[in-house]
């Protein structure tokens, strides 16, 4: 039981690693973290937490710019609670760029409002 | 790591281990603190210092230059080290600035690690026409140093260095918005949302402004509205921000976090508050997230994406608010020209 649940979380902290581009950025309540590792590591870090997206959107952002790297913005807005904490309103926007046939996270920001 | 400790750093935000896994150390975390105790300099040391900024200053261009300060040569040879982070050492420069070249126009300020000190009123109050500081680093954790113009200003300065800081103006009107057709590029993509949380403070409700313009695609599943909300080219945008309600923003509570800065695009959000200031929401208080990628055009930048996400405020922030916002002048027309200038600081948080 032990040894799925271990297995289990390993899989998804691989997902998570494998979200982001190597040389991506988080910029967490003004605290920025660079590397795909790096970043996943502060998340195993941060105490759990419960997320509810209220709103979302997002754009592309046009290809001159990116010179044809498909790439999007997506802003998301909701309220996430911490163990431990009050419930706050957030705001969240990731810059994506598609690799293979998947997203891969370029930048990451992330506030909660206090 | 002791309970104050801890509450300050999770009122910082930084993360903090609830639990102690087995065979793991708990975090440690290295406080720096603010302000050393103060240590007096001698009128001695003071004499060689303003011999020592006197050869630093260009009087051609109104130029002092006070990089590197720590290892000068002449003050090194007396055995004397400038740490321009202490508080005494900077009052001194600046008190020296103020008595000799109040004229002063540009300052230059690289590697002297000024991570932690606020000195932008009181070098202003010493040299009323300092335009141009390099190498300060404002004291705002983690976030990047960039002062952002997006409308023509002849003052725009770009550092190609690899401090890799980039320097604008950022101009917001709030009044006349046309002039903000400068800071778009012509194919600018605009959309916004918002959202209520309940949870905070409850008499901030009214955002019906704002919902035919919304574009939450949570729930917004037309696809014709979807498309006619992604606002694109120059003239459409500005034309929605200027239906938009007539705004006061205050600029103290900016909060920039820059994601990417690259030759080819300045990824950012601006997080802060504005009051609205007419119609049936007059003194309606806001917060907002604004995201914005910008790509280089002629001397400065144009905004090629944003996105608005705009929300209720919490009542700490309603609080903080109420006194400073009303009292910021609003005058029409003349914020045009009124730059709103924002600093951050760019590099790692000093562990």
């Amino acid at each position: 039981m032990i040894a799925t649940w271990s297995m289990t979380v390993t899989m998804i902290l691989i997902v998570i690693k494998k979200l982001y581009l190597d040389t991506a950025t988080l910029v967490w309540n003004g605290t920025s973290v660079t590397g795909a590792g790096e970043i996943l590591q502060f998340h195993e870090g941060l105490p759990s937490s419960v997320h509810t997206v209220e709103c979302l959107d997002s754009q592309p952002i046009l290809s001159v710019v990116t010179q044809d790297q498909t790439t999007i913005i997506v802003t998301v807005g909701g309220t996430v609670k911490y163990e431990g904490n009050a419930q706050k309103t957030f705001s969240q926007n990731f810059m994506l760029t598609a690799q293979d046939s998947s997203w891969r996270v370029v930048t990451d920001c992330m506030r909660t409002f206090d | 790591m002791d309970n104050t400790s801890h509450g300050a750093l999770k009122r910082l935000g930084l993360p903090v281990n609830h639990d102690r896994r087995d065979g793991l150390e708990p975090q440690r975390w290295k406080i720096i603190r603010g302000g050393s105790a103060p240590v007096p300099l001698t009128e001695d040391t003071i004499t060689k210092l303003k011999v020592c900024m006197s050869k630093r200053y260009d009087p051609a261009t109104k130029t002092l230059n006070l990089e590197n300060l720590y290892y000068d040569t002449d003050l090194s040879s007396e055995g004397i080290h400038m740490v321009l982070s202490r508080r005494t050492v900077m009052s001194a420069v600046i008190t020296i600035i103020k008595e000799n070249i109040p004229e002063l126009v540009s300052l230059g300020l690289s590697n002297n690690k000024l991570y932690n000190i606020d000195l932008m009123s009181t070098l202003h109050q010493a040299a009323p026409d300092l335009i141009r500081t390099q190498g300060y680093l404002a004291p705002l954790e983690g976030m990047n140093l960039i002062e952002l113009r997006l409308a023509g200003n002849p003052l725009c300065d770009a550092f190609s260095d690899d401090a890799a800081y980039v320097r604008y103006y950022m101009i917001y009107d709030s009044s006349n918005r046309n002039a903000l057709l400068d800071a778009y590029h012509e194919q600018v993509t605009f959309s916004m949302m918002y959202m209520y949380n309940r949870g905070q403070t409850r008499d901030q409700h009214d955002f019906s402004a704002y919902h035919r313009e919304s574009r939450n695609l949570k729930k917004l599943l037309d696809p014709v509205r979807r498309q006619k909300n992604l606002r694109c080219g120059r003239a459409s945008v500005v034309s929605l921000l200027s239906e938009l309600p007539v705004t006061r923003h205050d600029p103290a509570s900016y909060v920039i976090d820059v994601n990417l800065a690259s030759p080819a695009m300045l990824n950012f959000t601006v997080h802060g508050l504005y009051e609205e200031v007419g119609g049936k929401t007059k003194g309606t208080l806001r917060a907002f997230s604004r995201l914005f990628i910008a790509v280089p055009q002629g001397a400065g930048v144009a905004i090629i994406n944003e996105e608005l996400f705009i929300t209720n405020p919490t009542a700490k922030q309603q609080e903080a608010t109420s006194s400073d916002i009303s009292t910021t002048p609003v005058t029409d027309g003349d914020l045009t020209t009124t730059p709103v200038t924002v600093m951050l600081y760019r590099g790692d948080i000093p562990r």
